[in-house]
């Protein structure tokens, strides 16, 4: 009698913990989420003022989520961007712009952030802000996050989601992309999404 | 004259055992070493490498030295449910008559709190540490990840 109650109980746990999980892929939850529904919009300070997503209307959008102290997944991402962009023609290019909002306000200042995406591309804007307006938007776009205490706490990580998040020159969220992606599979995405500017405006 | 000759074996046979003892260079091979160039604003890196393992019994890895860093850890990238998260490794283990890399996303050598800013074109010593006491001793070139044209990279002539 007494294992049969532990076992209920532990079957109940497992259910509350399964029902916590995150969702592998940002849209799965929300529907405000889903492919060919507006991206949610934000507005965000850059080191040259407040930025809104809004702005960019008329070009595909590649929002990306992280912190300039990432040791690893950032970089790798940003690289793999830097190349995707590179590659394509200039004209394409100049309808692309990329955006990295950071998960670390604290550490990452506007100015922080330019400095560090300059580095791999000129197009590169970075935005921050305080907690509660980044709590907000990465919670609009599903983006998990969590800070990994060393026990030095000089060194915290943050642990976290990573994907592109394609919006097209309408506004909508075309596709998302994890961060892994390849040079090639991002450059036809993103050649794609300029793409259905000619198709949406007809 | 006979104990001046057995002190002097034992003396060379030492001077032989001590460097042997210090880098097993037959026992694994590494290759491929790099260490990330650092963005501007960044403090953190990492190396990557293939590390070989010559011999028919597992070899762990269980600290990498430098003086370029506060510190270095061995970590590892896992994927929980979409959630990047790195976590510290007590060691990496190379299987016998294996190969493992170290790469971006996988197994990755931390470096913390580096202490002057690491450039293209520059070096970085380190040295490996294995269990049993065996050691490798490593320069490892700084390399950049975003391809800067017609600079450094190898397609320049
Ligand atoms: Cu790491």
């Amino acid at each position: 009698m007494k294992y049969k109650s532990y076992a209920i109980l532990l079957v109940i746990l497992i259910l509350i913990i399964l029902s916590g999980r995150n969702p592998t892929e940002p849209t799965t939850t929300n529907s405000s989420l889903a492919p060919d529904k507006t991206a949610p919009n934000f507005t965000l300070q850059s080191n040259q003022g407040p930025v809104s997503l809004t702005d960019f209307q008329g070009k595909g959008v590649i929002l990306f989520f992280g912190y300039t102290n990432c040791p690893d997944v950032c970089p790798t991402g940003l690289s793999t961007l830097t190349q995707a962009l590179k590659q394509l023609p200039k004209a394409t290019q100049q309808q692309l712009q990329p955006i990295f909002i950071t998960l670390d306000p604290t550490v990452d200042t506007p100015s922080r952030l330019s400095e560090y995406l300059q580095y791999f591309h000129p197009n590169f804007i970075g935005l921050s802000s305080n907690q509660h307006t980044l709590q907000q938007v990465t919670q609009d776009y599903h983006v998990i996050y969590k800070r990994q205490p060393q026990s030095n706490s000089e060194f915290d990580f943050i642990q976290h989601t990573a994907y592109f998040y394609l919006i097209s020159p309408t506004g909508n969220l075309s596709q998302y992309l994890p961060h892994q992606s390849s040079i090639t599979s991002l450059k036809k995405a993103l050649s794609m999404l300029v793409k259905t500017k000619q198709k949406e405006l007809i | 004259m006979k104990t001046l000759i057995s002190s002097a074996l034992l003396l060379s046979s030492l001077f032989i055992a001590t460097p042997s003892l210090a880098c097993d260079d037959h026992k694994l091979e590494v290759s491929g070493s790099y260490v990330r160039e650092m963005p501007p604003a960044s403090k953190n890196t990492a190396a990557y490498m293939q590390l070989k393992n010559t011999t028919d019994k597992p070899l762990k890895l269980l600290e990498v030295q430098s003086d370029i860093a506060k510190k270095i850890e061995l970590h590892n990238i896992v994927n929980v449910d979409g959630v990047l998260k790195m976590q510290p490794q007590p060691y990496i283990e190379i299987a016998a008559n294996d190969t493992l890399t170290l790469k971006p996303g996988g197994y990755h050598v931390m470096i913390m709190g580096v202490k002057k800013q690491l450039k293209q074109g520059e070096d970085v010593k380190m040295t490996l540490k294995f269990e049993g006491g065996m050691t490798k001793d490593l320069t490892a070139p700084v390399k950049s990840i975003v391809p800067k044209s017609a600079k450094a990279g190898h397609s320049g002539t």
